[in-house]
């Protein structure tokens, strides 16, 4: 069965009915935001996968007892359990979210960024990719969670409003503040943009 | 319109959460304001690196979910026997 056209909301009701090839097509189509989400969170793979697979169980379970109620989109839902996971575990741990990495240390003490020409570009330069993942670690929380939830969540700014008890002004003036944070921070660390 | 309103309508604008008419105009704008302009294509770019940003689980993680999956179907279909 070809399940790529099928939408979201039929691939649940065909999971639901025991068609394990929709999930699937769920996980396959969601992972990555999912995990991304996830991953900006907690700053560490290894326990990004545990949270990740925590999700999705927890994902499972729920679609099967009969008590999903879609009430928005699966993905911002499928999203929005892994954040709350993650948020629990994060404060079980009591871990600083904001300005530390996992070692405890100042994100930016290692965005090294090489002179250009010299032989420790090929040394210390880290993937752009991987600098602009420690600034989004970097956004104060509010911010981060309004970035996740809008751009890995697929969630509008009216839902993300709902689900943080804030105005979509302020879902809307928090992801502008992201933004311009993110930007001012990549230009002052160097970060091609 | 206020700098603040003009930048969170930008935004819904750049998210496609506008209505068509709202979008039309916000399109119109756009032409003939170079402020605007300039603050779209900033938003444009950093938009673009968060793009960038996403990455996956790993194989071993999808088996494991599908393993559970499974076993949950297995221990139906008994419990139906």
């Amino acid at each position: 069965m070809n399940m790529q056209k099928i939408s979201d909301h039929e691939l649940v009701k065909m999971y639901q009915s025991g068609l394990d090839q929709a999930l699937e097509e769920l996980i396959k189509r969601h992972k990555r935001s999912i995990f991304t989400a996830i991953y900006l969170l907690v700053r560490d793979r290894s326990l990004a996968e545990d949270i990740f697979q925590e999700a999705f169980i927890k994902i499972i379970n729920t679609l099967r007892s009969g008590n999903y109620n879609e009430e928005g989109k699966f993905s911002g839902w499928a999203v929005r359990v892994g954040r709350n996971l993650t948020i629990d575990y994060l404060r079980k741990m009591k871990r600083d979210t904001t300005i530390t990495d996992s070692e405890g240390n100042d994100i930016f003490s290692y965005l090294v960024i090489a002179e250009e020409g010299t032989k420790e570009d090929k040394i210390i330069q880290y993937q752009t990719e991987e600098k602009i993942k420690e600034l989004v670690k970097y956004l104060p929380e509010e911010q981060r969670q309004v970035v996740i939830m809008r751009h890995w969540g697929n969630m509008s700014f009216k839902e993300i409003g709902d689900a943080t008890g804030v105005s979509v002004n302020t879902a809307l003036g928090r992801m502008r503040y992201a933004l311009n944070n993110l930007r001012k921070l990549m230009l002052e660390k160097g970060v091609q943009i | 319109m206020s700098e603040n309103y003009s930048e969170n309508q930008l935004l819904l604008y750049i998210y496609d959460e506008m209505e068509a008419e709202e979008k039309s105009a916000m399109d119109a704008e756009l032409q003939v304001n170079p402020q605007l302009q300039k603050r779209f294509l900033e938003f444009k770019q950093t938009i673009k690196m968060l793009d960038e940003l996403e990455t996956e689980p790993s194989e071993s993680s999808i088996e494991f979910i599908m393993e559970h999956a499974r076993k949950l179907n297995n221990i139906e279909l008994v419990a139906r026997a």
